[in-house]
Parts: structure tokens; C-alpha cells; sequence
């Protein structure tokens, strides 16, 4: 029972990896809370649900196709709604703003578009379930559960072994020092608003697997978790979204099986909070980008 | 190799650099001196492009590039290694020295390069893995200057690198310094408040007060103005 919990807790909590690592990318760069991320990952679902419907297609298409519209939402977000505010200099909290209002744009397009109700988001995948010891693991979550660690470890792959990867950590560290080595910041902020930006739509096409369901709203609630797995993990270090994710994912499953499902989210946050008063940095944290 | 002309640059109202004018040509070492607040870290930033400039202008192979980004700077060849210990901290010895690398394309060759410092500086050697934050000050300045060594600059300036290390780390870097231009004939700017070294090392020299230049030429180390506010003799 507890190890079903757990892997259900894992695989839930993964999904606010991805997200969260999409905050921490941003954050790691930018130092900005992109309010947006939500719905760049509900947006992705959407993406997702109409690929499987028009083209039969199954889940990994529609997560390919998802990630690769958010990417180039992302991109576009950062160079019509942040860049150009940026550039201005005015105060810090003017680009998070500016966020928030894209955000919304994007939940009010989705709405006239896709309509307010929630949508069935099938899939064809076959309802294997295979019995390992006292732990059930369905076909839905095999796939949740190997994209999602694929993608955390290819962004760990992509960000110690490659020199664009560590182009992006020099950047997340020091602008300064970044040009001095003639890294162009302003590229790799475009690519991290890309790669963050798929991770959010792969997301997004995962939880509609999970629950099988999708809203406009959806980008709200989720994406508080992942900010609030960010926070968990420690301001822009990737390793601690991963782990702030699976956290909260695991409590909340948790909490439901054990304790009164109603309170679902509140207990996740008093988890949070707790971990928060004790190592107000977060998990993996440093002083570093919070002190800027 | 690098001519800047009748540079002003400020901060706000405060007047940092004014109307300097300054010259280095290939192979040569350059030394700038000058009293704390004099504005040397500033001429290097704006030359770098990290500053921008009021008015003047600042031409590298003749080529103006006072209105391109520090990174486009650096692209040209014209390198810089900022004041204090400016190693990326986060990230290990090893990755540091790779993004040394950034701007070449040449894989194989950087892999030696790499290889070549790491024999050059057995301490960087002996912590590759390490991350950047964790060596000592002298170790993270030679880490700083291996890594702008990798990006085989045509111009290297260097921003003060003898700051706050004991003697015996400053005269290994003034070794590496004059092995650079010996070895190699690297062209090198240099600030330091080091004046004996550096004017003994130099080929030229500039002082620099309040933001103007007020001597220039070789064997500065024999003025008496020099002798007195500098050498302390
Ligand atoms: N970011 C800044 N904002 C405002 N004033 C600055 C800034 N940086 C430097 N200054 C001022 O500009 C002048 C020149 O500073 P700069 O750092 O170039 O001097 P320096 O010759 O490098 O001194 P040091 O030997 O102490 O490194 C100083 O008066 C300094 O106070
Ligand atoms: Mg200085």
C-alpha cells in the first residue's frame, strides 16, 4: 500500500518537476518569476489533445508536438512581453507583471478557443497494467513516469556535458563573466526560454494523460506546484526542482491515502512551509541567486 | 593593435574616465597604474564593452568597436579578466576551463589546450573536478587566467590579478605574466597596483589619475614622480 503510494506520489510529483524545473531555468537566467509558465503548460496540453485527436497519433507525438508549440510560446513570451521591458530598466517587478498579463491572455485565448469546460483527453494506449510485488503500475504511468526522468536526465546530461548546457549555467552564475568568455547571453536566455518552455508542454500532455483530463484553468493550480517546488528545491538549482517536485508529489498522494483527501493541496503546503522555516533557502539553495 | 581615442566614460554624474587616450601594439606589454578610485578597472570594462562609453572612440585592429556588446568584444579576440576572482564558482575547474573553449570550434585543440594548462598548473590539475568556489584565491586566479588563455586572445587584459595574494602567489603570476610575453608574445594590457613588477615587466607604461592620463611612455620606473608616488622611493 505505502509503496503504491509512493511510486503514484513519484510519478504525480515528477510531472511537477518538469514544471518547476521550467521556473528554476528562468529564475537560474533571468532572475524573474515567469507567472506565465502555467499556461505555457496548459497550453502544450491543449497542443497535445488536438494532436491525438486529428492525427490518431499516439501519446509521445503529442508530447513531441506539445513541447516544440511551447518552446515557441516561450520564445515568443520572453521576446514580445519580457525583452522589451527588460531593456527599459524600469522596476524589477514590471517584467513579472508583464508575465501575468500574458498569462492571462493566454488562459482567456485557450477559453475562447478550446471553450471553459473541462475536456476528455483520451488515449490509445493499451490498459496493461503489469503486478510487481505488492506495487500495480499501469501503461499511463510507465509513460509518465520514463518521459518525465528521460527529460530530467537529458537536461542534467545537457546542462554538465555540453558547452551549451554550461554556457547556460555561466550565464545563470554571471553575466559579465559570460560575455568576457564571449558567450551571448541573450541567445542562451531564448534557449532556455525553449527548453524550459517544452518541459512545461511535455508536462502539460502528461497530466492530461494522468487525469485524463484538461481545463484552461489548469496552468493555475499547476503551476503553483511547480513554484512551489522551485522554492522547495532552492531558487534556480535544477536538482532541486526535481527534488521539490517529487516531494510535494509524494505528500500529496500521501496525505490523500492516509489522511482526508479534501486537504490534499493544504497539507502539501504545510509541508512546504515547514521545510521553508527551517531552511528558508530551500532544499538545495544557496545564497547565491537570492542574493543576486 | 589597440588605439583608444579621447575616451570619456561615467557613472551618473561621477566622471570616471576622461578624455584618455591610449595605445598598444602587437607583442607589447602594457602596464596601467594608478591610486585606488583612479578609474583603471573602468577604461578596461569600457574597451571590453561591458561599459559604454560618453563620447571617444576605441578602435581594435582598426576595427571600431565602442558600440559593440562586451561578448562581440570578446569574439574579436580582445579578452578580458575582470578584478577579483572572477571564476564561475558553481561550476568545476574543469568546465571553467572548457568554456575557456566557448568560442573556438576547434575540439581537438582545445582538448589540448586544456590539457597543456592543467601541466602548466599542477594545483588546477589536482582539483579539476572541484568546484571553482572551493580554491584558494591564488589557485582561482590562476584558474582565471588559464581559462582566458584557452580563448586564445589576440589582447589580453588583465584587471589587477596580483590582488590580495601573498607574495609568493603574485610573483608566480608575474612569472606567468612574463612568460606569456617571452614565450608566447601575447599582447597584454595590465593594471596592477604592483607598480614595480609591472613597470619592470612592461614595455610601456600609462598612470592614470582621477580618470586622465597623466604620464606615459617606457621607463617609467625611472621617473621621479613614478619613483615617488608608486615605488615608494
Ligand atoms: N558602479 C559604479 N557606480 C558608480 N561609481 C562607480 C562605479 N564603479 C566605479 N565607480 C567610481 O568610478 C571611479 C573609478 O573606479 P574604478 O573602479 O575604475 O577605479 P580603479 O582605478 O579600478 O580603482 P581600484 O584600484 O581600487 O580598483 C571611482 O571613483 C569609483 O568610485
Ligand atoms: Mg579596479
Amino acid at each position: 500500500m505505502l509503496m503504491q503510494q509512493i511510486l503514484n506520489g513519484v510519478m504525480l510529483g515528477s510531472t511537477y518537476a518538469l514544471i518547476a524545473l521550467g521556473y528554476t531555468l528562468v529564475f537560474g537566467v533571468l532572475h524573474l518569476v515567469h507567472l506565465a509558465h502555467g499556461e505555457v503548460f496548459m497550453i502544450g496540453a491543449f497542443v497535445g489533445l488536438q494532436v491525438v485527436l486529428w492525427s490518431g497519433g499516439g501519446s509521445l507525438l503529442a508530447i513531441v508536438a506539445a513541447s516544440v508549440a511551447a518552446a515557441v510560446i516561450g520564445m515568443l513570451i520572453y521576446l514580445l512581453t519580457i525583452r522589451p521591458i527588460l531593456a527599459r530598466k524600469g522596476h524589477f517587478l514590471a517584467p513579472m507583471i508583464s508575465t501575468i498579463g500574458i498569462g492571462i491572455v493566454l488562459q482567456e485565448v485557450a477559453t475562447r478557443t478550446f471553450g471553459a469546460e473541462q475536456v476528455g483527453f483520451p488515449n490509445r494506449l493499451e490498459a496493461t497494467a503489469w503486478h510487481i510485488g505488492p506495487v500495480t503500475v499501469t501503461s499511463v504511468q510507465l509513460i509518465i513516469l520514463s518521459v518525465s526522468l528521460g527529460l530530467m536526465a537529458a537536461l542534467h546530461i545537457f546542462v554538465t556535458r555540453s558547452r551549451m548546457g554550461m554556457a547556460m549555467r555561466a550565464a545563470a552564475e554571471s553575466s559579465v563573466i559570460s560575455h568576457t568568455l564571449g558567450i551571448r547571453t541573450d541567445r542562451i536566455i531564448l534557449l532556455t526560454f525553449a527548453i524550459a518552455s517544452a518541459l512545461g508542454g511535455a508536462a502539460g500532455v502528461l497530466v492530461g494523460l494522468s487525469f485524463n483530463a484538461i481545463t484552461p484553468y489548469m496552468g493555475v493550480d499547476m503551476g503553483i506546484k511547480g513554484l512551489a517546488a522551485m522554492l522547495l528545491g532552492g531558487l534556480g538549482n535544477i536538482y532541486g526542482a526535481m527534488i521539490g517536485g517529487m516531494v510535494i508529489g509524494v505528500v500529496e498522494v500521501i496525505s490523500v491515502a492516509y489522511l482526508a483527501s479534501s486537504y490534499r493541496d493544504a497539507f502539501a503546503f504545510i509541508v512546504i512551509i515547514a521545510v521553508l522555516a527551517i531552511r528558508p533557502r530551500g532544499i538545495f539553495g544557496s545564497t547565491h541567486h537570492v542574493e543576486g | 593593435m589597440l588605439r583608444v581615442e579621447n575616451l570619456h566614460v561615467s557613472y551618473g554624474k561621477i566622471r570616471a574616465v576622461r578624455d584618455v587616450s591610449i595605445e598598444v601594439n602587437r607583442g607589447e606589454v602594457v602596464a596601467l597604474i594608478g591610486p585606488n578610485g583612479a578609474g583603471k578597472s573602468t577604461l578596461l570594462k569600457t574597451i571590453a564593452g561591458i561599459l559604454k562609453c560618453e563620447s571617444g572612440s576605441v578602435f581594435l585592429q582598426d576595427e571600431p568597436i565602442h558600440n559593440m556588446a562586451a561578448a562581440e568584444v570578446a569574439r574579436k579576440g580582445l579578452v578580458m579578466v575582470l578584478e577579483g576572482r572572477s571564476t564561475l564558482k558553481n561550476m568545476t575547474v574543469i568546465e571553467n576551463l572548457i568554456l575557456g573553449g566557448y568560442m573556438r570550434s576547434d575540439h581537438a585543440e582545445i582538448a589540448q589546450d586544456i590539457q597543456r594548462m592543467l601541466e602548466r598548473f599542477p594545483a588546477l590539475k589536482a582539483r579539476q573536478s572541484q568546484r571553482a568556489g572551493t580554491l584558494s584565491g591564488g589557485e582561482q586566479q590562476m584558474l582565471v587566467i588559464a581559462r582566458a588563455l584557452i580563448s586564445r586572445p589576440s589582447l589580453l587584459m588583465l584587471d589587477e590579478p596580483s590582488l590580495g595574494l601573498a607574495p609568493l602567489m603574485t610573483a608566480e603570476i608575474f612569472a606567468i605574466i612574463r612568460e606569456l610575453k617571452t614565450k608566447h608574445e601575447t599582447t597584454i594590457l595590465l593594471v596592477e597596483q604592483n607598480a614595480r613588477q609591472a613597470l619592470q615587466l612592461a614595455d610601456r607604461g600609462y598612470v592614470l589619475e582621477t580618470g586622465r592620463i597623466v604620464l606615459e611612455g617606457a621607463g617609467l620606473a625611472d621617473n621621479p614622480a613614478v619613483r615617488e608616488a608608486y615605488l615608494g622611493v
